[in-house]
């Protein structure tokens, strides 16, 4: 059994390891990204605030440019000037989500840029990605807002066409500014609400509810040390087996019966007593006294 | 030179020493003899004994004793004159024949082979069956064949050993009282002296074989040691010595001390701890016999490395070191990493994953 464990050990070592080799580099993540069908003609400026209603050579011309930009960043990019303010993010969401669904198709690779020019005091913009789009752009949301933020007047006051343009064309050079870095090896975004993954496998971008094999890198870093550590470990203690062991003590071949002890005396000599103070091992000193409160409970 | 010729009285093929039985016996016919049984036979038929020619044990081991020098790593082998050693027994190169033996090298006792040569594969077998990292010749029949019987030429000593041994030894008792911890400390002086026998202790004479090898394969039983006669020695190869007596005497004394050391601690009772002040252990008489103790030896060449093995041809005890391949250890160790790895990690990914 144990020669047979010799030969088991290895081939099961092999099936694991070709089981790993499959999950990090073999095996294909079902990808439910739609990518971007080439149809640039999906993306526009859509002026719903009429902030061009008398200068529609602008809005043309913004329509333009984001078909330009959409066939060269390859992904559906719609800006959407309101006119009426959502107020609340949560109906931002929503309303950008299904407006681009509608007009792209779910999971296609897209931007959606939402401009409150409703002349509220706290204007609501928001941006909704989809696709690569989610990987490129979600974690940099804040710095293009900051950027547009150059170009639009604060809450309150009313936006101008020529800011509203601005705006819009700064939208566009952020969005290519962010795609020009391409995201790393290792990056991946979390949806937590859809639990998809956003990740690059092989040059494809994927989307999909699998999470990247590589995502699971600490735990292999993990395996790898005990792996080492207990196969040095089994190669040092069998390497140890393999010595000579102790040759016969000599106490064998004493004769007892010719062996005779003439002398053997254990003589007292002296004797001293020694103490020492035990030290107490409790100690003294005032408690802990707790307090604080709870987290308030909704 | 008259050849001493054990045939069979039966189909007078060549007799040969069987270890199992303890006699003189027939490949061919299958009959088997003791010494006392093939004397009398030719006695009947009026024909020279071996028995006859044993009582000239001195002069016919002159004779009939031919000495095998290998040029290559300097063994000499010494078989009796009916048969040729072809090849060393320790580094497997061809040997030639070098002469003739002087008397002082025959030796005066002889334990036969008791285990023959299939128990001792036997046993070697068993013992490699164990170790799976050895290379793969070392298991293969070519490598078990280069099994030889062999007589090791052995000094054996008898010693008087006067002990002479004083040291301080301690006991310690503690106790608690109150908020103190009590220690008491008691000293003793301890004197053992006395005279310890240490009878047989062998030390080979063969300077090629490892001693410590040849230690670990201890010991043999006197009791069935028998005056040296070339009976022994057919279907065998014998050692002859190149370390004598002299130089043996330090591995005699050191190993006949070890032995009174023990007996003179295992007389000392449970003390704390011992100081010692003297210990002296002096060789004061040494009687030396000289014989031919029974060993089934074989060498392994491996990566330049010469290992030795050896099982005692009396008792079957087997011991040597075993060549480790390591790039099959490394192999399998790797492997086992990879298996722990991809085991933790998969286990990891579908845990925490």
């Amino acid at each position: 059994m144990k020669k047979k464990l010799f030969v088991i050990i290895p081939v099961i070592s092999m099936i694991l390891a070709g089981l790993v080799v499959y999950n990090l580099v073999l095996k294909k993540p079902k990808n439910i990204g739609k990518g971007f069908d080439g149809d640039s003609s999906k993306s526009c400026v859509i002026d719903d605030a009429g902030i061009f209603d008398d200068d529609e050579d602008t809005l043309d011309e913004l329509n333009e440019l984001a078909e330009n930009y959409s066939e060269k960043l390859e992904m559906n990019i719609i800006v959407y000037l309101s006119g009426n303010s959502l107020y609340e993010e949560k109906n931002a969401e929503i309303f950008c989500a299904d407006y681009y669904d509608a007009n792209c198709g779910k999971d296609t690779d897209g931007i959606l840029y939402l401009m409150d020019l409703s002349g509220v005091s706290s204007p609501l913009d928001w941006i909704s990605t989809s696709g690569k789009a989610v990987l490129l752009y979600q974690k940099n949301i804040d710095a293009i807002f900051s950027s547009l933020n150059n170009y639009l007047p604060s809450g309150g006051e009313e936006v101008q066409p020529d800011e509203a343009e601005r705006a819009v064309i700064e939208f566009f050079r952020q969005i290519e500014k962010y795609e020009k870095r391409k995201p790393g090896f290792f990056s991946t975004y979390h949806d937590k609400e859809t639990n998809k993954y956003f990740y690059y496998k092989d040059g494809e971008f994927i989307v999909s509810k699998d999470k990247p094999a590589y995502s699971n890198l600490l735990i292999l870093l993990i395996s790898a040390a005990i792996g080492t550590v207990i196969a040095i470990i089994t190669y040092f203690s069998i390497k140890s087996s393999y010595k000579f062991k102790n040759s016969t003590n000599p106490s064998v071949y004493v004769s007892h019966e010719e062996s005779r002890l003439t002398e053997q005396s254990d003589t007292f000599i002296r004797s001293y007593v020694t103490k020492r103070k035990i030290e107490s091992s409790s100690s003294g000193g005032g408690g802990m006294r707790s307090g604080g409160g709870s987290p308030m409970m909704f | 030179m008259e050849a001493i010729e054990y045939k069979c009285p039966n189909c007078d093929a060549d007799l040969k020493f069987d270890p199992e039985s303890q006699k003189l016996s027939c490949e061919y016919c299958l009959s088997s003899f003791t010494e006392e049984e093939l004397k009398k036979i030719n006695e009947a038929y009026g024909e020279t004994t071996p028995t006859e020619a044993e009582v000239q044990t001195q002069n016919e081991f002159e004779e009939h004793t031919n000495l095998y020098h290998c040029a290559s790593c300097g063994a000499q082998i010494m078989c009796d004159d009916q048969q040729t050693a072809l090849f060393c027994y320790y580094c497997h190169n061809p040997v030639i024949l070098s002469g003739k033996l002087t008397g002082e090298y025959k030796p005066s006792k002889i334990i036969a082979f008791k285990f023959n040569k299939e128990s001792a594969l036997d046993t070697f077998r068993k013992w490699v069956q164990k170790r799976h990292f050895v290379p793969d010749d070392f298991r293969s029949e070519q490598q078990l064949d280069k099994v030889t019987g062999l007589y090791v030429p052995f000094w054996v000593a008898d010693c008087d050993v006067k002990a002479d041994f004083t040291a301080i030894g301690k006991t310690v008792r503690s106790w608690t009282s109150g908020s103190y911890r009590y220690t008491e400390t008691k000293e003793y002086n301890v004197v053992r002296r006395g005279n310890i026998t240490v009878n047989g202790i062998p030390a080979d004479g063969e300077s090629k074989i490892e001693d410590l090898l040849m230690e670990s394969i201890e010991p043999f039983n006197y009791d069935e040691l028998q005056p040296f006669s070339m009976t022994y020695l057919t279907g065998f190869f014998a050692d002859k010595y190149d370390v004598d007596k002299a130089q043996v005497f330090p591995r005699i004394k050191s190993r006949a001390s070890q032995a009174g050391k023990k007996i003179i601690r295992d007389s000392i009772g449970s003390y704390s701890s011992l100081s010692v002040n003297s210990e002296q252990y002096n060789i004061m008489k040494t009687d030396w016999e000289y014989m031919m103790l029974p060993v089934w030896f074989m060498t392994y060449n491996y990566n330049n490395k010469i290992y030795e093995f050896a099982i005692n041809g009396q008792t079957g005890k087997l011991a040597g070191t075993p060549p480790l391949d390591k790039p099959k250890l490394r192999m399998f160790c790797t492997a086992l990493g990879i298996g722990i790895t991809a085991a933790i990690y998969l286990l990891g990914g579908l845990l925490f994953g």
